[in-house]
């Protein structure tokens, strides 16, 4: 009984081994044989790749930018009155940070004012030729989303505590406008990133199809010899998946290239090519890339057997 | 004649092929058409085709060109599915096979065709041994290639084993495509106009390793268009006209002159 098991267990090892030999080793020997006619799937899947990557990382550097913007748009500056008591600016505050839409309150005295409108470009010289300090006390409020700053400042006309002249920072026009510039610059980024992926897909589909196309009497003749459906298959999806992990490599490799010849490109004119993106970043992003040519020449190569009869 | 049907058992591996299959069994014929029909279209190939072959003969199937030849061999290796009548080939009947009970049909009849049929991107010995292994998952690759030699040497082509087909000569090529579909044992062998692109004396070498495989006990059958080639062979002809069997010649014993 156990020699019987024992024999069906090395029977079933050796079927696995030459399983796995039959599509993998064979795909691999295929692979390596015929280099010039992956070539092409290889180029323009490494080429695809590596635009597709460049435009994360844009993505990324826009999104800091925008985050940024956004951070700093996140900030009202609500002015007090001169004659305010401190009951009326502590109830002010109190009413403030009850409010659940804001993050922080930050009283700003008139010197803290002054003070940090003499590090602004230009505004020092003003200043000295007003005489005296042109600022009021203020309350610096930084709200938790962008879109709720008009209401949180809405909310707060007629409080005593508030200069009725000209209660606020906040501008409803250059809100709106960056609300827009965020909504718009993330729909543009996205749709290039799918147009990307779209076209990376079709095209290392047509390149791998084209090779797949090129040994249809291969298919033809595997399966008339007995060769199954996955015998057949196999190989091919194993020789995309081979092609997809060769172009994320090439692809991480000149994605790393160019993101050091970008650095030091920075370093040199002071000026910051990709704001915000740093090399772990880039390094993630080049790590990902054989991954996602992995998966993109396995996919492909499945497509591209679709309707692939022998 | 009905099928003598052996029933194969849940568990029980059938002999010549590690499968179980819900078909009928013959013990009778090797190959055996009932009165067979198939058309392209709305053109007939074969009209009511009726034949059977013992285990281990050897017959010539001629005919003109676009007789039905190459569709009655395809019915038998399956390529095809009868339009009419009944297919049975390695003792499986065609019209019903699908899956693994085809590629079992595929791996007991071995096909060689005219235009050699041989994976350009392998040598001779690794066409030879895909064809094993793909037969027979537990073979390993060394023992496919050990196999796959011992085949090609037996046809003639021990020198060559590393020769892609591109480097072979027509005949060699046909011989490793004769060697491809006789290592698995198969026990039919279908061959479609095997000597049609060789010359008089590479054919002779194909045909004699095709009746070698005969009288080994594998059911032949040759595809021809050249009467003079199977002429005086001593082997049954059926002829083929039109897509209907209009001859089925026995060998004829051999005719003495008696002197005096």
């Amino acid at each position: 009984m156990r020699a019987a098991w024992s024999s069906r267990l090395r029977r079933l090892a050796l079927v696995a081994r030459s399983s796995v030999d039959l599509v993998v080793g064979d795909a691999a020997r295929n692979w390596a044989r015929n280099r010039r006619t992956v070539t092409p799937a290889v180029g323009s899947m490494c080429v695809l790749l590596v635009l597709g990557a460049l435009s994360v990382l844009a993505a990324v550097a826009v999104r800091n930018v925008l985050a940024a913007s956004a951070a700093d748009a996140s900030v009202v500056r609500v002015y007090l009155r001169e004659d305010a008591t401190d009951a009326q600016v502590r109830s002010l505050e109190g009413r403030l940070r009850a409010d659940r839409r804001v993050g922080s309150v930050r009283y700003v005295s008139p010197d803290d004012a002054l003070r940090e409108a003499r590090q602004r470009p230009g505004l020092a010289q003003l200043i000295s030729q007003a005489g005296g300090n042109p600022f009021p006390a203020s309350l610096d409020i930084t709200v938790r989303r962008l879109p709720d700053a008009g209401a949180v400042v809405t909310g707060l006309t007629g409080d005593p505590a508030i200069d009725p002249a000209f209660p606020s920072s906040y501008d409803a026009g250059t809100y709106q406008q960056l609300q827009g510039f965020i909504t718009v610059a993330g729909a543009i980024a996205l749709g290039v990133l799918l147009v990307l992926a779209t076209v990376a897909a079709a095209v290392t589909a047509n390149a791998i199809r084209a090779a797949i196309l090129a040994r249809r009497d291969d298919v033809a003749i595997m399966r008339l010899v007995g060769a199954s459906g996955w015998m057949v298959r196999g190989p091919f999806v194993v020789e995309g998946t081979l092609t997809g992990v060769v172009a994320g490599v090439l692809g991480a490799g000149a994605l790393v290239g160019l993101f050091a010849g970008a650095q030091a490109a920075s370093a040199r004119t002071f000026t910051e090519v990709l704001p915000g993106v740093d090399w772990p970043t880039a390094l993630t992003c080049a790590g990902l890339l054989p991954v996602t040519g992995m998966l993109l020449g396995s996919v492909a190569s499945l497509a591209g057997l679709r309707g692939l009869r022998g | 004649m009905r099928d003598k049907v052996i029933p194969i058992r849940r568990g029980i591996v059938a002999p010549g092929g590690a499968v179980e299959i819900a078909a009928r069994v013959t013990v009778d014929d090797a190959i055996r058409f009932e009165g067979v029909s198939f058309s392209y279209g709305r053109v007939p190939a074969l009209r009511g085709v009726t034949f059977s072959m013992r285990p281990g003969e050897m017959a010539y199937l001629l005919g003109r060109s676009a007789s039905g030849k190459s569709t009655l061999l395809h019915l038998a290796h399956a390529q095809l599915r009868p339009g009419g009548g009944r297919v049975v080939s390695a003792g499986l009947t065609v019209g019903r096979l699908r899956g693994r009970s085809l590629r079992a049909l595929r791996q007991r009849v071995g096909v060689v065709f005219q235009d050699y049929r041989l994976l350009e991107r392998l040598t001779a010995v690794e066409n030879v041994a895909y064809a094993l292994r793909v037969a027979d998952l537990a073979l390993e690759r060394g023992e496919a290639a050990r196999l796959a030699a011992e085949a090609l040497r037996e046809v003639g082509l021990g020198e060559r084993l590393n020769a892609f087909p591109v480097e072979l000569s027509g005949g060699q090529r046909q011989r490793v495509a004769i060697a491809r579909a006789l290592a698995a044992r198969p026990s039919v062998l279908l061959a479609d106009e095997p000597t049609a692109s060789l010359d008089e004396v590479n054919g002779g070498h194909v045909l004699a390793l095709l009746e070698r495989a005969a009288r080994a006990g594998t059911t032949v059958l040759v595809a021809s268009c050249d009467r003079e080639l199977v002429s005086g062979r001593g082997r049954r002809v059926l002829r083929l006209d039109g897509g209907r069997l209009d001859g089925d010649a026995m060998p004829q014993p051999e005719r003495r002159e008696v002197a005096g």
